[in-house]
């Protein structure tokens, strides 16, 4: 799959496959778990956060049956996760902790996100956490109901960032700025009204995330907040809270600060942001 | 015999290499925007937020 300029999309089913493709350089840059950036620059691997991939957009499911209605009735259950390197498993940390339950006391299982609604129908788990649309899917089809949003819990929750290889920003920064700039501008032109999320939704599905356009639809309206594209600026006060819980959560060292991990110098200036004038064809 | 295990050997050796250079790197591409206008820059994703 590419697309018509110069940034070929090349889509995965699993962060482990990402992680090593973008490790060996076939990826130039990648929209990457955020915590899972942090670790490969602590483990000494030359990449930087520039931008992030959007806002919210993360829920916990239980089963429409369950008896689980509280974040503390998760205690003694099991959770399906997308990864050990991901903030669900993070928000995991912190809803817990706020709610003195101890983390011991729930099982967490890594899954890949497209498989959970089928294990959550299926019962095998009590709860599963991911982003979107696979939440929706559950919810969606009739066997799923939200425990919470992350946007209720964990305000303007980061989940995916845009990362790149430091050797790609010395030597084509134009480029990196154009991806930034094109993420900040397509951000802007999602956000500004619901049938642009529509045509959006209609596309996607389609050419890049093979999902049904009424899932997506979904995901992008009900609520409207589920999922920000806006506001997408690499702050530290957001990283390094990310820092504290990822050392609790052993997961992180401690090794690397923003400095090494982050270059906001991308980061355009969110007022002076002009949104892409496109509609969909009629 | 020898210069006929060569020749196959030969054409063996081009076949794979035309079919690396096609399928791999793209080098006959006529897409648009293809690698064929510098460098490939390539973007990961999950279909996730």
């Amino acid at each position: 799959m590419s697309g018509d300029g110069i940034f070929e999309p090349v889509r995965f089913n699993g962060w482990p496959e990402l992680k090593e493709a973008f490790l060996s350089g076939y990826l130039q840059a990648s929209f990457i778990l955020a915590p899972m950036a942090m670790a490969l620059r602590e483990q000494g691997v030359p990449i930087k956060i520039v931008y992030l991939g959007h806002r919210d957009g993360t829920a916990m499911m239980v089963h429409k049956d369950s008896n689980i209605f509280r974040i503390q009735e998760l205690r003694g259950k099991t959770v399906a996760v997308p990864n050990r390197f991901s903030n669900q498993r993070l928000i995991m940390f912190r809803a817990l902790k706020e709610r003195k339950v101890p983390i011991e006391d729930v099982t967490m299982l890594e899954m890949p996100p497209p498989d959970m609604p089928a294990t959550l129908h299926v019962k095998a788990v009590d709860a599963i956490i991911s982003g979107e649309p696979f939440m929706a899917q559950s919810e969606m089809d009739g066997y799923g109901r939200v425990l919470f949003f992350t946007k209720d819990v964990w305000p303007n929750f980061i989940s995916c960032v845009l990362a790149v290889h430091e050797e790609v920003i010395e030597d084509r920064r134009g480029q990196v700025q154009r991806l930034v700039d094109g993420i900040a501008k397509s951000g802007k032109w999602l956000d500004q009204k619901m049938d642009h999320r529509f045509q959006a939704a209609e596309f996607s599905a389609k050419n890049y995330y093979n999902q049904d356009p009424r899932l997506l639809r979904f995901v992008l309206s009900k609520p409207p907040d589920r999922v920000k594209y806006t506001n997408l600026r690499v702050l530290r006060k957001d990283f390094e809270e990310i820092e504290v819980l990822g050392r609790e959560a052993d997961i992180l060292v401690g090794r690397a600060g923003f400095e090494d991990y982050a270059d906001p110098s991308f980061v355009p200036d969110e007022a002076a942001i002009i949104p892409y004038r496109w509609e969909a064809p009629e | 015999m020898k210069r006929l295990l060569v020749t196959i050997a030969l054409t063996w050796i081009a076949v794979v290499t035309v079919l690396h250079l096609w399928l791999n790197l793209g080098t006959f591409s006529v897409r648009p925007g293809s690698r064929q206008d510098g460098p490939a820059f390539r973007v990961g994703f999950l279909p996730v937020t």
